[in-house]
């Protein structure tokens, strides 16, 4: 009896790779224009034409004008005239090569957006994420035989939670920082200045962990992605965490006004932080849980603490007699 | 002395029972679906735990609370343990070679000692234990459980369905013929001696039919006697014609049945599968689809058959302690190393769709269940050749070292045309040596998740 089937046999001498191997692609270098996030695409509209078409008149005006003034200081001396040639050219280097870098970052940050709803595999994002210890973690758990969404999982609890742990660490720190510092700052601006410092430095480092580098525009960029979502799509969340914590636990009402701007200071950091977590995290949350604000909430509130005493209303008075005490001593 | 410690063992139990903390798995399955090679490899990465990287999908494992497992004694001193070191040292030996096919019934237990991060026992206890039991028996005389809730007639009604199937019919032509001159020279002084040819001829039959890779053989004691061999009780078999039984016959074919349910079928039930409450239903979906039509239909016919011999339902504590019930069923294609990783959901997906009508039961019975594919100890290994094609490295039948190119797996059940063109799928034999262990394994770890996450919190 024939038997149509067969198993094909190979020549074991033939070279063959472990599967492992051959997944890690090279990055591709499939962008568009003005992709992803919806809110991102802030229409500039027709008077962003006429300006854009002005300045560069302008500039090629000043490039024509330095040029010809270079060549008239050369007439008038050589030696002159080529000062202001290294000069002028050190300048325009230094400006194409910021632009070149700008564009760059950019562009690697609009990348990333673009592949974080791609699925990518876990390889790409290995090297994206410019973790050499991570790599090596795994390498060594990953298993031949796993699906391709068994290796999302795997890669997303085992590995990318552990940068997720260390920034959420990096969001408590620096949200329990900015609460005790608007706490204790004695005027409104001050406050202002100490958010904004405060949350430019966080973002950087949660953007660095994450192996994103930002340049100057892609933090504009970030930015204004972070408030979009805050505003557009996060609005709802910051009033269910706010809300259910803030109002439910009664807190408000018992927190003194100082501990109570400190406390929204905090909160606003961490939700400015958890964004830029999601921004910059090579594939959305899936298996981990999203960060937080439960256990944040009350490590705010002891740091709180031990930087003003008087946090809660109620015991306002006791406090102060134990701080007086203390200084008595 | 010991009698007492023997008390103490099963008080232990009762109490443990009690307090949820004793799994009773049952790893159901045909004969050669793989449940020695699984269990073997459940104990294998279980007592290696703490030292390999090969079980991320266990979190008890993962997140670093398992102190470590241990082979116990079990309280039922009269069954033989389950030869765990003789498997493994069948595998790694110098010519490693499969376990033998089981023959007897044994039981092992494993005790795994963790620290718990739920609940009260995570603020009060620092350790906790849990025990396991795995039992481990011929698959032939699994499918004698649903003989228990059929008659003589109703079987024998069963029984004259399967034989109308083309190659069923083919084999037992003879011994129908057979049946057929005893049945009109029936008479009251013969009828014991006749019975008793008729019976071993319906054994060759069954026997036959074994050979030719059928599924499922009732009674199994027939196919695999154990210490039933050439006992009376043994001596029916299910009336296959159309005719009514011969008056000398009827009575002592029922009351032959009768008695082998009672004393064979129920004894065996009440001793090992009365007390289970979860378990792992073992498929060789890939066999059967090499085996053609008629073996892929008689496998979901038997699955179903002894699907409908266990109870499930919750398990609430007086349940527990006086009639435990299966609260968890995983369904497992097994063998899923000799296909290629990417075929590993389809596999599953077949399953799935063959398992359908018993997993709407336990559906609409609320229990919880989950389709798998894995293999117990993993013989090949998956490589990819420049042109992409996956191919598995393995050991064949004749201890030589091959590699295939991965063969295909259907999507759905196959049609006409599919099971003209047949499937086959390589059997590969084990090729370990001592230093393997942890043997490899394909997706043990959330199998064992499934299976005993829930009570390692």
């Amino acid at each position: 009896m024939s038997d149509p089937r067969k198993l094909t046999y190979y020549s074991v001498d033939e070279p063959a790779v472990e599967v492992s191997d051959t997944d890690s692609m090279p990055e591709q270098a499939g962008h568009e224009p003005g992709s992803g996030q919806a809110a991102a695409g802030v229409n500039s509209g027709r008077w962003g034409k006429w300006l854009a078409l002005g300045l560069v008149v302008a500039l090629t005006a000043a490039v024509i004008e330095s040029v010809l003034m270079v060549i008239e200081r050369f007439q008038q001396n050589i030696f002159l005239g080529s000062l202001w040639a290294v000069g002028f050219g050190v300048i325009a280097l230094a400006l194409l090569s910021f632009m070149v870098r700008e564009t760059w970052l950019l562009q690697k940050l609009k990348r990333r957006w673009k592949k974080q709803s791609e699925a990518p595999k876990p390889e790409q994002q290995l090297q994206l994420l410019q973790h050499p210890d991570l790599e090596h973690r795994w390498q060594q758990i990953k298993q031949p035989y796993w699906s391709a969404d068994e290796e999302r999982e795997r890669f997303e609890v085992d590995v990318l939670s552990r940068i997720d742990q260390q920034a959420t660490r990096i969001i408590s720190r620096w949200a329990a920082e900015a609460a005790a510092m608007v706490a204790v700052s004695p005027f409104a601006l001050l406050d202002m200045l100490i958010v904004m410092w405060r949350n430019q430095r966080m973002i950087s480092r949660i953007a660095e962990l994450y192996g994103v580098k930002l340049g100057y525009w892609a933090r504009v960029r970030l930015w204004r992605q972070v408030f979009a979502n805050i505003v557009y799509a996060g609005l709802s969340e910051v009033a269910v965490d706010l809300g259910a914590q803030w109002v439910s636990a009664e807190l408000l009402t018992r927190l003194s006004t100082r501990a109570g701007q400190g406390l929204g200071a905090g909160l606003l950091t961490a939700r400015l932080g958890y964004q830029v977590i999601e921004l910059c995290r090579p594939m959305p949350f899936e298996k981990v849980k999203k960060p937080g604000y439960l256990k944040l909430q009350k490590d705010l509130l002891s740091q709180l603490k031990s930087v003003l005493p008087f946090v809660y209303k109620s015991r306002q008075t006791k406090a102060a007699a134990t701080s007086e005490q203390e200084v008595e001593n | 002395m010991s009698r007492f410690q023997k008390l103490q063992h099963q008080t232990r139990d009762v109490i443990h029972r009690g307090f949820d903390r004793h799994i009773r798995l049952a790893v159901t399955g045909l004969s050669g679906a793989g449940k020695t090679a699984l269990i073997t490899g459940i104990l294998e990465q279980l007592l290696y735990a703490n030292e390999t990287q090969q079980l991320p999908y266990f979190k008890v494992k993962q997140q670093q609370r398992l102190n470590g497992c241990r082979l116990h004694t079990s309280s039922n001193w009269q069954v033989s343990r389950f030869d765990y070191e003789g498997a493994i040292d069948c595998l790694t030996t110098d010519v490693p070679r499969w376990p033998q096919s089981t023959r007897d019934v044994s039981e092992i237990r494993v005790e795994i000692k963790y620290k718990p991060h739920r609940g009260l026992a995570g603020r009060v206890l620092d350790t906790r234990k849990l025990t396991l039991d795995l039992i481990d028996y011929p698959g032939e005389w699994l499918l004698d459980l649903p003989l228990l809730q059929l008659s003589y007639d109703e079987w024998s009604q069963q029984q004259q369905r399967l034989l109308k199937a083309e190659l069923r019919h083919k084999l037992a032509e003879s011994w129908l013929t057979k049946v057929q001159t005893a049945a009109n020279a029936a008479s009251e002084d013969k009828a014991e001696q006749q019975l008793r040819e008729l019976a071993s001829g319906y054994r060759t039959f069954l026997r036959q039919c074994r050979e030719q890779k059928l599924l499922l053989l009732q009674p199994g004691r027939m196919v695999l006697p154990g210490e039933l061999e050439g006992a009376p009780a043994l001596e029916f078999f299910p009336w296959p014609l159309s005719q009514a039984i011969p008056d000398a016959w009827a009575k002592r074919l029922r009351e032959k049945y009768r008695y082998y349910q009672q004393h064979v079928v129920t004894p065996f039930y009440q001793k090992y599968f009365k007390h289970f409450n979860r378990q792992v239903v073992l498929v060789d979906v890939l066999q059967a689809l090499q085996n053609g039509e008629h073996h892929f239909a008689e496998l979901q016919l038997a699955i179903n058959e002894l699907m409908k011999s266990f109870s499930y339902g919750n398990n609430s504590l007086l349940k527990r302690l006086m009639s435990p019930v299966i609260d968890k069923v995983a369904l497992v294609a097994t063998k899923a190393d000799s296909i290629a990783p990417q075929d590993h959901q389809k596999l599953t997906e077949l399953l799935r769709v063959m398992t359908q009508k018993q997993r709407q039961e336990l559906q609409f019975d609320q229990i919880p269940h989950q389709v798998f594919s894995v293999a117990g100890i993993a013989t090949s290994q998956i490589k990819k050749l420049s042109n992409g094609t996956t191919v598995l490295d393995g050991i064949n039948e004749n201890r030589e070292f091959v590699r295939v190119g991965a063969p295909e797996v259907p999507n759905a059940i196959p049609t006409a045309a599919d099971w003209q063109q047949g499937y086959i799928y390589p059997q590969f034999y084990p090729g370990f040596t001592a230093q393997n262990s942890p043997l490899p394994h394909i997706r043990l770890d959330q199998l064992l998740e499934y299976v005993l996450g829930d009570k390692l919190k």
